[in-house]
């Protein structure tokens, strides 16, 4: 005996369930700070909107440092006195949705020196409870602070949903390998197993009849998720930026408009993609049809294309079977998936506008190639992949998957 | 110590075939529970492994030496196959219990009964990029 079983590979044990209580932690902790540093104070300022105005009296304006040893930070105190009928009451709140304290003493002055002890304001107050007021209620961009704890609450999803994946995946392992486990009475008798069967057959003959495929990802569902990855990265870099610019210009703006620059880059890059990817969904679109989804190893098929309005824009158009590796691994905290082509079979390469909108061919898969894998992490994909040259514009780029399954001996796919 | 013999030396088989030999083993501590025999297949390269227990049979409490024959139907997928990235094996696996002491003896499935090369090719068309306008000549 002298290795370590590979079909024994390291138990999962606690790691996922330890994966999916840090992602519930940070999820729920994500979701409070969003809820008190967002929702709420969004909540109280459109309901503050219908608050009445009435006159007040600033009875005190100070700020206070409050020096710990984690540094210094001031806070602007200001209370104010207004009358409800006959009552008179005492408010102390500034905004719903500015911070009254900052580790800058320069914000924290601002705010009391529009409120000097003695002076006349005006404020608002809920006419249901009067005793709620407040002095400001026009709307502040520092709220969108308030949305980063969302992100918090994304990595704690992100967290339990991998957890749970291969907790899942470990039960379903320990499931399946208990049902293929069968003892003989004695050892004289072999220990016997029939040929197996699995899922990529129900697969095969599920996609073996003629098809048009379908593209491997949708252009509009591209530029969706590019558009919304534009809007969430932006928003975040850019109204940090506005709201460092807005407290004037003195070294620590200048420092995180430096420190911001790569981030600006990378916003400014995603809106490019994004542009690039609409002018894209005005491309002519290409349908690719087979004589069946699921070709053989060695076997001949027949393809046809049909391009839609806009021929004449193709200059130049190819049409190739390519079969790829894909393998997926860790690399530190990253994920990365490696792509290697190894099979090219070319269909159609033709600038002539007959050809390019439509045409038919018959196409054979090499004998010794290797039929359509797909592991949890490693695959073996095919596809027929279309380009086109559009000049001065996007091209068209386009991958339709389809399946190959292994040339079975004779006798042996009938069983199938 | 545990040995696996199979009755075809190459190791090489078709789908449907029958992969046939015997575990043998000897001085297997008092306290193994049971020995496994598997037909298992699973990936190396570059990505993570892949891998799959297709049969599983089990001798229970087997005598400190002994013999058990086996004989598996090849199944007709995944391929024995080795490309740039990512290579598929098929092996037969004996490991004893509770120890976890394992032999193994790598055979390969395929429909020509020798294992599939997948060699890299170069993509002849132009690389696809992100901002590329074509300026046809």
């Amino acid at each position: 005996m002298n290795a370590k079983p590979i079909s024994e590979d390291e138990p999962v044990g606690w790691t996922p369930v330890i994966a999916m209580l840090i992602g519930l932690l940070l999820l729920a902790v994500g979701l409070v700070l969003w809820w008190f540093f967002f929702v709420r104070p969004l909540q109280s300022f459109y309901q503050s909107q219908n608050w009445t105005e009435t006159d007040c009296r600033i009875v005190w304006s100070e700020i206070k440092d409050q020096s710990d040893s984690d540094g210094s930070s001031f806070q602007a105190i200001v209370r104010y006195q207004y009358t409800v009928g006959l009552r008179e009451l005492t408010g102390d709140r500034i905004s719903f949705l500015k911070a009254t304290s900052s580790p800058k003493k320069s914000e924290v002055s601002r705010m009391v020196a529009d409120y000097p002890t003695g002076s006349a304001a005006r404020c608002f107050y809920d006419p249901q409870r009067p005793e709620q007021s407040v002095l400001e209620r026009s709307f502040s961009h520092p709220i969108w602070f308030g949305m980063l704890p969302l992100m918090l609450a994304v990595a704690g999803s992100v967290f339990y949903y991998c957890g749970y994946t291969a907790y899942a995946s470990n039960q379903r392992k320990q499931l399946e390998l208990s049902q293929l486990v069968q003892t003989p009475s004695s050892t004289e008798q072999p220990l016997t197993a029939p040929m197996s069967r699995s899922q990529a057959d129900a697969l095969d003959r599920q996609w073996d009849v003629p098809q048009k495929l379908k593209p491997a990802s949708s252009k509009w569902f591209r530029a969706i998720a590019i558009g919304i990855f534009a809007l969430f990265w932006n928003g975040v870099t850019w109204t940090s930026l506005f709201s460092t610019w807005g407290q004037g210009s003195n070294f620590f703006s200048l420092f995180i408009t430096l420190f911001m620059i790569p981030f600006m880059l990378v916003g400014i890059f995603v809106v490019a993609a994004l542009i690039h990817q609409l002018l894209a969904l005005l491309n002519p679109g290409v349908e690719i049809a087979l004589s069946t989804g699921t070709a053989v190893v060695g076997g001949q098929f027949d393809i046809a294309w049909r391009t839609s309005v806009g021929v004449r824009r193709i200059r130049r158009m190819s049409i190739n079977i390519e079969g790829t590796e894909s393998a997926t691994y860790q690399q530190g905290t990253d994920t990365k998936t490696d792509i290697q082509l190894f099979a090219v079979v070319p269909v159609l390469e033709s600038t002539s506008p007959e050809q390019i909108k439509f045409g038919n061919a018959q196409i054979q898969i090499p004998a010794d190639t290797m039929h359509t894998f797909e592991g949890a992490h490693n695959k073996i994909l095919w596809h027929v992949r279309v380009r086109g040259e559009i000049p001065c514009w996007p091209d068209v780029d386009e991958q339709y998957p389809f399946r190959v399954k292994p040339n079975y001996p004779v006798g042996l796919d009938d069983q199938n | 110590m545990i040995r696996i013999n199979l009755d075809k030396t190459s190791g090489n088989y078709r789908p449907g075939e029958a992969i046939a030999g015997s575990v043998r083993w000897v001085d297997l501590p008092a306290s193994t529970l049971r020995i496994d025999v598997r037909l298992i297949w699973y990936t190396v390269g570059k990505g993570s492994r892949d891998l799959e227990v297709v049969v599983n049979r089990s001798v229970s409490k087997p005598a400190a030496e002994g013999q058990q024959a086996f004989e598996f139907a090849a199944p007709a997928r995944p391929n024995s196959f080795s490309g740039t990235l990512i290579s598929l094996l098929w092996a037969i696996e004996v490991i004893e219990f509770p120890d976890q002491e394992a032999e193994q003896l790598e055979i390969s499935i395929t429909p020509t009964g020798s294992e599939i090369i997948l060699t890299p090719t170069k993509d002849l068309s132009r690389k696809w990029s992100l901002f590329r306008l074509s300026s046809y000549r």
